[in-house]
């Protein structure tokens, strides 16, 4: 099993979420995971090197979730990003709403893990087939 | 007589002129004067003369006897006539042509009292009989002059009498002729009358005096025949009532004016004859002039001019009708209000007793009709409030403020339920000023003071949701972790997992161990059970924060049939649902008016309050105890000019009604804990009343059904909404 997996970062300012998530996926063995609790953190992180899909707490201590989202657009160091947030006073601005968020990548605490598991996967089929028709 | 024995003596005068020479008959003269004669013929003369006295002795005497039984005959006459003359009750007199009195007979002295002594050769009107001599003179004058022409003078006139009392005379002058037809004598004559003209005159006044009754009497008087109805004589008043000029009214028939056929107006008249007598009856009578008018009549039988007729008296009524049909109409148009008022009307004794209430509060507290409550209800305090202290709280409220007192009361219907109303009222007192009666108006204020404890609920959910937003982060992060650490449990006991396995070989066990002993401890169940609180604990916070969550509820023209029938839709598959019931067995049935005002609104969040209802009456129809036969479902969705009325009926058990007041309030739920959260009809409400500005309510038949109506309005002002209103 010599493949490269998938990078996939947790930004999540509550270590046991962002944890539990992580042992979770990491028991199917099909990703790279790796978890920072800050956005600072994890711009730090992507500037490294790009990842696959972002999993984006909103409410974040610095920098926001939604702002962390914008900056990595930005830097186009990031295919994915999934929300996974506990307020439910998420405002999609027009700017996200329209690209990359749609509803069914957001997910509200407590969620059934089960839910990330089968959009990761999805975004990640996509992925191969945007992967293969890409430069990137 | 005379003139026959005269002519008996012709022949012995014939003789005795043959006897003797003219000369010596010449001696004798009828005077009876003699002469001596010749003695020859002496002896023959003095026989002759002999026989001749002889002859006239015995002529002589007997025409003595004769004169003196004549004059006998005559004195016997004078004084039959003289008595007669003064006795006679007629006053006599008799007068030289010139008018002089020669005689007065002594009635007359005697009434006038005076003497012919004082009368004898004056002039007649110089009597004393006369109160005015002047004009009695010029008045007599013409009399005797028309006597004196042959006439006969009668005339009716007035003297004084012996005692100045005035005395009506009959009056005639009449002449009186000698033998030779030559006026003589005049005779006045007076007959005293003034007995009869007196009876006469006072027979006249009082006619005049009844007349004078009849014509000015304030009544309408009529007298008609009885035969034909005819006229006979009205009064003046009537000619006003009829406006018809009386000769115009005396060529009618009663049928003619009182606009009843000849028919009617026969057997009116046959039944006053027959009864004696009608009396009061009010009738209707178009007059002349074309308005209806009330007359009050009374009639009566009698004789008149000797015919059977009738009497009648009208007496125009028609103000004092219009007056009182005014005040029936007014007293009625009273009634109607008070009988119809959407709000009680009362009035009671201070002891507690109704003396009247209209029919909407016998409607409000319960009883049949306003006659069952009056009946009834014998003791207030005791009948319609559930503790008699509420009644003595309005007694001493009235007492602090007898005018008007305004108080929210709890009140009790006929089947003991109690309610809330408004009551104002006010206190009369007797003549002594003790309190006596008390009048006043009661509003039910049950659904207001509902719909107020809603919106004091609302108000605390509001601020609620504005702390529950700030506090879900928080919250939502441990249930999170919960959750997700209860999974990672699951998943790592999963003996089907390859990791597991691999992890658990590397130990030494085997995942069917470990899976056998959470089986046999009941491990997986309480993972199970740690993994539904924490869901249920999220689903209690995400409905806490629809109060306050507006992100995404965008107002569109929306489509209700489509909403309704997404919401069905939804209804029919929920996992939930199917789990405690199927909604498959629920008979639905959908009636949507083919034309439908457009209206906004948000559809997720009406889909939301439908599937919700629906969920209900699902599970209290599942729920029933007895169970429901058919369980239906009937959406009615129809519209109006103000906008949009959605039903949702079903004929399940009903909502109890000491429930029907709270099932709006947050957290009120009925189901056992972790069906429901008491929240969904809560928010329903709120999405409705605040979201839409619409309508929400319950109608509930216990036992044979509930009825949820939601209302939204066609004009939404709230359809600017602020899209972005977090908090």
């Amino acid at each position: 099993m010599n493949r490269i997996l998938p990078e996939i970062l947790i930004i999540d300012d509550e270590k046991k979420i962002s944890t539990l998530l992580m042992e979770f996926l990491d028991d199917y063995e099909e990703f790279n995971i790796r978890t920072v609790h800050s956005g600072e953190e994890a711009l730090a992180l992507l500037a490294v090197g790009p990842v696959d899909i972002c999993i984006v707490d909103i409410r974040l201590p610095g920098i926001d979730g939604l702002s962390l989202i914008a900056e990595a657009k930005r830097l186009n160091c990031c295919r994915y990003y999934l929300i996974y947030t506990g307020s439910v006073e998420v405002d999609l601005s027009s700017e996200l709403r329209g690209g990359v968020i749609e509803a069914r990548n957001v997910f509200y605490k407590p969620c059934d893990m089960n839910l990330i598991l089968e959009r990761i996967r999805e975004l990640l089929r996509e992925g191969v087939n945007y992967h293969v028709h890409s430069d990137y | 007589m005379l003139i026959i024995r005269r002519l008996w003596l012709i022949p012995l005068w014939v003789v005795f002129w043959l006897l003797i020479p003219v000369e010596s008959l010449m001696a004798f003269d009828l005077t009876g004067r003699r002469h001596l004669a010749e003695p020859p013929l002496l002896l023959l003369l003095i026989t002759a003369l002999a026989v001749s006295i002889w002859i006239l002795k015995s002529q002589l005497s007997r025409k003595v006897r004769h004169l003196e039984k004549t004059r006998q005959a005559h004195r016997k006459s004078e004084a039959l006539a003289d008595a007669i003359f003064d006795q006679t009750a007629v006053f006599l007199g008799l007068l030289d042509t010139s008018g002089r009195i020669v005689k007065v007979n002594r009635t007359a002295l005697n009434v006038f009292n005076t003497t012919m002594d004082a009368l004898e050769g004056a002039y007649f009107w110089e009597g004393p009989w006369w109160s005015d001599r002047e004009s009695a003179e010029i008045t007599l004058r013409e009399a005797i002059e028309k006597v004196m022409g042959g006439a006969i003078y009668r005339r009716e006139l007035s003297h004084v009498d012996g005692n100045g009392d005035e005395r009506i005379v009959d009056f005639v002058i009449s002449p009186y002729r000698d033998d030779k037809g030559e006026i003589i004598y005049l005779i006045p004559e007076g007959h005293d009358i003034t007995t009869t003209r007196t009876a006469e005159k006072a027979v006249a006044e009082s006619e005049q005096r009844f007349k004078s009754i009849f014509e000015n009497a304030p009544y309408a008087i009529a007298i008609i025949r009885f035969s034909d109805g005819k006229f006979l004589d009205v009064n003046n008043a009537f000619i006003n009532q009829w406006g018809k000029p009386k000769e115009k009214i005396l060529e009618l028939f009663s049928s003619d004016i009182s606009g009843v056929s000849q028919e009617k107006s026969r057997s009116i008249r046959q039944h006053i004859y027959d009864s004696g007598g009608i009396y009061n009856v009010e009738s209707q009578v178009v007059m002349e002039s074309g308005l209806l008018s009330y007359l009050f009549y009374s009639a009566a039988p009698i004789l008149y001019g000797g015919e059977e007729c009738i009497i009648s008296f009208t007496l125009d009524v028609t103000d004092k009708k219009k007056a009182e049909l005014a005040l029936q109409a007014s007293e009625e148009k009273y009634r109607e209000i008070f009988n119809n008022a959407p709000i009680c009307i009362f009035r009671t004794t201070w002891d507690g007793r109704f003396v009247e209430a209209n029919p909407t509060m016998a409607r409000m507290l319960g009883y049949q009709s306003r006659e069952e409550l009056l009946s009834s209800v014998s003791d207030l305090a005791r009948d319609i409030y559930p503790r008699p202290a509420e009644r003595e709280r309005l007694l001493n409220a009235l007492l602090q403020k007898p005018q008007a007192v305004s108080l929210e009361i709890e009140l009790k219907r006929k089947d003991g339920i109690p309610f809330y109303g408004k009551m104002k009222a006010s206190l009369q007192m007797d003549e002594s000023g003790k309190p006596a009666f008390l009048n006043g108006t009661i509003e039910d204020i049950t659904e207001t003071k509902k719909m107020q404890e809603i919106m004091v609920q609302t108000e605390k959910m509001l601020s609620l949701g504005g702390i529950a937003a700030g506090i879900a982060h928080e919250i939502n992060n441990p249930l999170g972790i919960i959750l997700q650490a209860s999974q990672n449990l699951t998943q790592r006991t999963r003996p089907d997992f390859n990791k597991n396995q691999s992890v658990a070989r590397d130990i030494g066990i085997e995942m069917s161990q470990i899976e056998a002993y959470m089986k046999a401890r009941k491990l997986d169940i309480f993972l199970q059970d740690i993994r539904s609180a924490a869901i249920r604990a999220s689903v209690i916070i995400r409905h806490m924060l629809d109060f306050t969550r507006r992100t995404g509820s965008k107002r569109t023209m929306c489509n209700v049939q489509l909403i309704v029938e997404k919401a069905l839709a939804l209804a029919q598959n929920d996992y939930d649902l199917k789990k405690c019931y199927d909604f498959k067995k629920i008979q639905i049935q959908v009636e949507i008016d083919a034309k439908l005002p457009v209206i906004s609104c948000t559809e997720t969040e009406i889909e939301q309050v439908l599937l919700n209802l629906f969920r209900n009456s699902a599970q209290a129809m599942a729920e029933a105890d007895p169970p429901v036969d058919a369980p239906r479902i009937t959406v009615r969705v129809s519209g109006s000019a103000g906008g949009i009325k959605i039903e949702i009926e079903d004929n399940g058990p009903g909502i109890p009604l000491n429930l029907q007041r709270r099932i709006f309030e947050p957290f009120f739920t009925t189901k056992s804990p972790g069906i429901g959260t008491g929240l969904g009809l809560s928010v329903s409400y709120f999405i409705i009343t605040k979201g839409h500005d619409g309508r929400f309510s319950v109608s509930s038949e216990p036992g044979s059904g509930t009825c949820f109506l939601i209302e939204l309005p066609i004009d939404n002002s709230l359809e600017v909404i602020d899209e972005q209103n977090s908090p």
